[in-house]
């Protein structure tokens, strides 16, 4: 086989591997953002609800149904819907995405994952936690002006506070699992990050895209002679 | 498969590997439209991430076609080669850009993501996608407007001059179905086809989500990221709810008739093109996949009404219809949380499998074994059963239409079902994997008839926290589903033939 062919292929291989290096180097050396984005200490001092104390014994959990029972997650209600639905809960999250605001009131969704009420918005430079959990809430008028700035890239949203009622079939979001908000209060404002630039990432990029600029042009040049 | 293929020379080689550079080309270009939003948005980190996994396109898709010949002939063997590899490459730098983004925890996860976007899958290790950025989320919904059409499509419209040669390719990928007799010109319409429907979808669903709540500039965004998630039976979304995210029956009633346009076969589009309706009506395929989906839509229907999982005949029919049409095109979009299925009792979840692994229509941007293998298996299983009543030696014909009237031959039932077995044994063999890493085997065989069949519904075994075993078992699987196997077994026995050559030319040169 010729071997002049083979070098060419290798060399590829090489450049490749090369790139590979320096994309894990990058990611490794990404500077996390300055922002403090916590909101652990406006959290509600309760301990969650679990699945197991409401199918054991609901009864002894919810003396009536407007009595608020106690803190839900969004893993736990998803978890077991069934045992929670028709309950009053205190529910906290931060609001992401859009406000959907409809005939009285409006549709949020609420996450309560570490991106919401520990870290902050994920990026590079941060250790990631999983994927995004959160409720969806309905938030009736007025109670929706209460709502400024949901998160989005960059922005750790509102972070809410609502007492409402679990539905599990919400006949008004087509059988959707929902909480109807009663009350709500804004537990911490949306906050911008400050995420500082990553240069070794831009110079890369820079050098990067010369160079395939750079490799392009001759190609061309090449092919056209 | 030629002989050659079996003795392939450093030429073949390159050539091959020359093919699989213009597909990265064709990546690091996807790239630029993602870009200039990171741009617009001043998101220079994302901008930064993104030009690396852009650059490592170009740099390296340029220096692999360097020397390459653009009008050389293409054999059977090394097209099929050419597209097994390039399905595996193309994922590579958009990996880059996801893990370097900062959504992708590792560049396994980025690769995982950038595979199921090409392929069309829908599944997603992402983490934190709900603060992901605009350019990212763009990034993702452009792999899936790509892969839908066919990568190697966008090589044949990049390489013009060597389409006359390169229509092996197409059926690589399982699209033997030309529109025209050129594969260049095939690609263009298919392209065509799809642009004139993404003009439409955009802009019907940018008008609807601004009624739904959306301010203009996010509406903007999310019609086009649902309408290339929906038209390529993709099924990514840029919030981690799906479509649940929206409220709306609206949408949800847009969004079906965008997949159930996606599943659609693109020769049959191209009947509608040319306005030959009945051709189209007649179709035998068409009619496989809406019967099939309707029985299968009533079934999970009927199925949850019994179950009692919805209090309302509206949350029935919403939640049922639309998981089952999202199941059979491919697509993947939720309306219902991972964890809910599970309050669908037994019935149900098994309409939903057995709607994605049946599939859409041949010829499509969907996966799956396609319905209308599942329609020739049933006529000759039927044209069996007929000749054996009327005579042990009567020969009963069985036919059906796709353009002009066809009869079924015993090699094109034989070739269904040995698709058929293939797609059958992956989604088995997938399931076992998850099976050994804990997981309960009706929720296995979901994820895993998801992932091949490139569904992309998930009841949770796919997330980042996955074991490397069962990400790379689903990679795998989307992969094989999306080339439909024949390319991976070429690609399989060619590495094989080159490493002899290889090893052949090391121990001559020794001696």
């Amino acid at each position: 086989m010729n071997a002049r062919r083979w070098r060419t292929l290798g060399a590829s291989a090489l450049i490749a591997l090369g790139i590979g290096v320096l994309v894990v180097w990058l990611r490794a050396t990404a500077p996390a953002p300055t922002t403090d984005t916590s909101v652990a200490d406006v959290l509600p001092p309760m301990d969650a609800l679990t699945c197991e104390e409401l199918e054991s014994d609901r009864e002894a959990v919810t003396p009536d149904e407007d009595t608020v029972v106690g803190l839900a997650t969004s893993g736990t209600v998803l978890a077991c819907p069934f045992a929670f639905d028709g309950l009053k809960v205190l529910y906290v999250g931060e609001v992401v995405g859009d406000i959907l605001q409809r005939d009285g009131g409006a549709w949020l969704l609420v996450n309560d994952d570490p991106y919401a009420l520990e870290q902050g918005p994920l990026t590079a430079g941060d250790t990631p936690r999983g994927t995004n959990s959160g409720l969806t809430v309905w938030l009736p008028d007025p109670l929706t002006e209460l709502v400024d700035e949901p998160g989005e890239h960059g922005v750790r949203g509102d972070v809410l506070q609502v007492t409402g009622t679990v539905n599990r079939t919400d006949p008004a979001d087509g059988g959707g699992l929902t909480i109807r908000a009663e009350e709500a209060t804004v537990l911490a404002e949306a906050v911008e990050l400050d995420e500082p630039v990553h240069w070794n990432q831009v110079i890369a990029a820079v050098v990067l895209g010369l160079l395939a600029l750079l490799t392009l042009w001759r190609e061309r040049e090449r092919r056209d002679t | 498969m030629t002989a050659a293929a079996f003795r392939p020379t450093a030429e073949d080689v390159r050539h091959v590997w020359g093919l699989v550079g213009r597909v990265l080309l064709g990546v690091g270009a996807l790239h630029v439209p993602a870009i200039a939003v990171a741009v617009l948005t001043g998101s220079w980190h994302e901008c930064s991430a993104l030009l690396v996994g852009a650059a490592t396109a170009v740099l390296v898709g340029t220096l692999l076609q360097t020397g390459v010949e653009s009008d050389r002939p293409l054999p059977w063997a090394e097209g099929m080669v050419t597209v097994a590899l390039s399905w595996l490459v193309a994922p590579v730098p958009v990996a880059v850009s996801l893990y370097l983004a900062g959504p992708a925890g590792s560049l396994l996860d980025g690769y995982f993501d950038a595979m199921s976007g090409f392929t069309t899958s829908g599944l997603s290790v992402l983490q934190d996608i709900d603060h992901a950025g605009a350019a990212v989320q763009l990034l993702r919904h452009l792999t899936h407007f790509a892969g839908g059409q066919g990568i190697i499509l966008v090589v044949l419209m990049l390489v013009a001059t060597g389409g006359p040669h390169l229509g092996t390719l197409l059926a690589g990928e399982g699209r033997e179905d030309r529109l025209l007799p050129n594969a260049v010109r095939t690609a263009r319409q298919v392209y065509l086809i799809a642009t004139l429907w993404g003009v439409v979808g955009i802009a019907v669903l940018f008008v609807v989500l601004q009624v739904v709540g959306f301010s203009p500039g996010r509406a903007l965004l999310h019609a086009a990221a649902l309408f290339m998630a929906a038209f390529d039976t993709g099924g990514f979304s840029i919030q981690s709810t799906s479509v649940a995210y929206y409220h709306s029956a609206l949408v949800e009633g847009v969004l079906v008739v965008l997949m159930v346009a996606g599943a659609l076969s693109f020769p049959l589009h191209h009947q509608l093109w040319r306005r030959r309706v009945r051709d189209a009506t007649e179709d035998f395929d068409l009619r496989v996949f809406t019967g099939s989906t309707a029985l299968l839509t009533i079934g999970a229907m009927v199925a949850l009404a019994a179950h009692s999982t919805y209090d309302t005949t509206g949350a029935v029919v919403r939640k049922g219809a639309f998981t089952i049409v999202s199941a059979a095109t491919g697509t993947g979009f939720g309306v219902v949380a991972a964890p809910e299925y599970a309050t669908w009792g037994q019935l149900a979840p098994g309409l939903v499998v057995t709607a994605m692994a049946f599939g859409a229509m041949a010829g499509s941007t969907a996966g799956g074994i396609k319905t209308v293998r599942i329609g020739l298996l049933l006529k000759s299983v039927l044209r069996d059963v007929r000749s054996t009543l009327i005579s042990a030696e009567a020969m009963v014909r069985a036919t059906y239409f796709q353009r002009r009237r066809r009869l079924i031959t015993d090699e094109q039932v034989a070739g269904a079902v040995t698709i058929m077995g293939l797609f059958v044994a992956c989604y088995v063999g997938g399931a076992l994997v998850f099976v050994s890493h804990g997981h309960a085997l009706e929720a296995a065989l979901f994820e895993s008839t998801s992932a091949t069949a490139a569904v992309g519904l998930s009841v949770g075994i796919t997330s980042p926290a996955a074991p490397v075993a069962v990400k790379l078992t689903t990679i795998t699987q989307m992969w094989l589903g999306r080339i439909e196997f024949l390319s991976a077994f070429a690609l399989v026995i060619w590495t094989g033939s080159v490493a002899r050559r290889l090893l052949e030319h090391r121990t001559v040169a020794v001696r």
